[in-house]
């Protein structure tokens, strides 16, 4: 479809095929694309400032194993496929629960113990995940595998999803400032007068909710969430009041391009999104890694 | 003016007691030193006196009120603390990163105020770091790091200065001209002075009074010429170490 098709296609209001293609499959799975880059981006930017690494990313805690294991189980039994997504979220915020009070110790909270369980947890549901696979009949692991690498095709549009994109967005902007004294070190940060165990354990929950909400809709899209801030952060821009916008801005794009992509490059076949996601994002990474050690 | 005061000051880690029933008050104006071997305590007490550590037992008062009740930006308002070592592990500028010690004063969410820019870059040039105002911190070397991180407690303006090992990684000059700095700050602006340092003949030249821990949790303290006298030295330091300064 040339572009004054689209475009007519969207403000003629007739029950026209190409209305119906736009206005019902099209434009909701680029609203979705757009959505879920902006969720994984805003949850990378605040999970590398939580864990003081510029190289974590939103699924280094374990949230999308679990709300991989959640999908997959339903997927396997063949029971209550139709709420894939709210398994998927299920799956997420336990892991999520899971690990905060594993991680929580004497009320003190430590970035290293938290990434450490974080990490042990994922380990843990990638064994489960492989268990699954192995024991899956045939018919099921094309599916199962196009949920696992990221997939846009079963998404729908819902008005939630932006909601939470939206609170998330607003919630982290009023953290920005304490944001960019945080990523200073806890006791520079607590020296300053920021309360670190409170603000980390918010980032926690919130870092979590994004996650969970973009894995229940796409499975896991890889890379978005770690390069994305990463970028921005190489470009120069180190203050998370330009951050974290710029990065639900940026990743909303780059994955809205890259689902496209992803439909388009071996059409009629769909690749799943995160597979493009990837082959860019590596030599992306590559780049400004060799870029950043340039300067 | 700011006083800092501490009243039967215990801390413990696990059942190592680092300091017992410590009484002592700081006032505005004075220079302290502290003195200990490796591992017996000065950053725990420095981090106590900051508030970023209850105190096991007894209280640290702030002009007379418990630290503990303190609101958070306000007790950054009065006390500075200079951390032993300073994380940089995300980019940013030289500026930006001396801009984080006007956060307890940070009134606006956008945009920084004109007093504030002439505070930072003042810090700046007192620590002869203007000319790298835009370079990355990734860049400098570990001298320039510290002098940066000191750059951004001048820039937070406190009434106390608790810093930990503030000459580390600087080159001789800088070293005095650093301890020269923080002489001024207490003479001319009132400021008080609490730093851990290592090396006696600083001591000697830019305290006025010294605190010397022991592994007891013995915090001895008095009048510089006293503390650093070859008694009190015998106490903490080795013959062959006492051999070698003499």
């Amino acid at each position: 479809m040339h572009f004054p098709q689209l475009i007519h296609a969207i403000f003629t209001k007739s029950n026209s095929v190409q209305h119906e293609i736009v206005m019902q499959i099209r434009l909701p799975r680029v609203l979705m694309a757009f959505i879920v880059g902006g969720l994984l981006s805003l949850a990378g930017a605040l999970m590398q400032v939580l864990l003081r690494n510029p190289l974590a990313d939103p699924y280094v805690l374990g949230i999308s194993g679990g709300a991989a294991v959640a999908s997959l189980l339903v997927m396997l039994i063949g029971v209550f496929t139709s709420f894939l997504y709210l398994w998927a979220f299920v799956g997420s915020l336990f892991s999520m629960l899971l690990v905060m009070s594993l991680a929580r110790s004497s009320r003190n909270f430590s970035s290293l113990r938290l990434l450490l369980t974080g990490v042990v947890i994922a380990t843990g549901w990638a064994a489960i995940i492989s268990f699954i696979l192995s024991v899956s009949p045939q018919h099921n692991l094309r599916g199962m595998l196009f949920w696992l690498m990221g997939d846009l095709s079963y998404a729908r549009f819902s008005y939630w999803h932006l909601l939470i994109l939206v609170i998330g967005l607003v919630i982290s902007l009023f953290l920005a400032k304490p944001l960019n004294i945080l990523a200073r070190g806890e006791i520079t940060a607590k020296s300053l007068g920021l309360n670190t165990q409170r603000l980390s354990w918010l980032l926690y929950f919130i870092t979590s909710l994004l996650t969970a909400c973009a894995v229940s809709i796409a499975g896991c899209i890889g890379f978005v969430g770690l390069i994305v801030p990463h970028m921005l952060r190489q470009f120069g821009n180190n203050d998370h009041r330009f951050i974290l916008p710029g990065s639900v801005l940026l990743g909303g794009i780059l994955l809205t391009l890259a689902d496209t992509l992803s439909r388009s490059l071996m059409a009629p076949i769909q690749l799943p999104v995160g597979v493009v996601t990837a082959i860019l994002g590596v030599p992306c990474f590559l780049f400004l890694l060799y870029r950043g050690n340039k300067k | 003016m700011t006083e800092i005061r501490v009243e039967n000051l215990t801390i413990t880690i696990g059942k190592q007691k680092i300091v017992d029933k410590f009484n002592l008050t700081f006032k505005p104006g004075e220079i302290w030193g502290i003195l200990g071997a490796n591992g017996v305590g000065k950053t725990t007490l420095l981090h106590t006196l900051t508030g970023l550590r209850a105190p096991d037992n007894g209280k640290v008062l702030l002009n007379e009120i418990n630290l503990k009740n303190v609101n958070a930006k306000k007790r950054a308002q009065k006390i500075g603390l200079l951390a032993q070592d300073t994380e940089f592990s995300f980019p940013s500028t030289v500026f930006e990163t001396a801009m984080i010690g006007r956060y307890p004063y940070a009134k606006k969410w956008f945009g920084e105020l004109r007093e504030d820019i002439e505070l930072i870059n003042q810090a700046l040039a007192t620590m002869c770091l203007t000319d790298f105002i835009h370079r990355s911190v990734g860049t400098l070397s570990g001298g320039e790091k510290r002098r940066l991180a000191l750059a951004t407690l001048l820039t937070q303006d406190p009434d106390i200065y608790l810093l930990d090992e503030p000459t580390n990684h600087l080159d001789l000059s800088q070293k005095i001209r650093t301890l020269s700095l923080l002489q001024q700050l207490a003479r001319e602006r009132h400021k008080t002075i609490i730093m851990v340092l290592h090396d006696i003949h600083l001591l000697r030249a830019f305290c006025e009074r010294v605190i010397v821990m022991d592994f007891d949790g013995r915090c001895d303290y008095g009048d510089v010429a006293r503390m650093l006298s070859a008694e009190h030295l015998s106490q903490i330091f080795p013959v062959e170490t006492l051999q070698f300064l003499s």
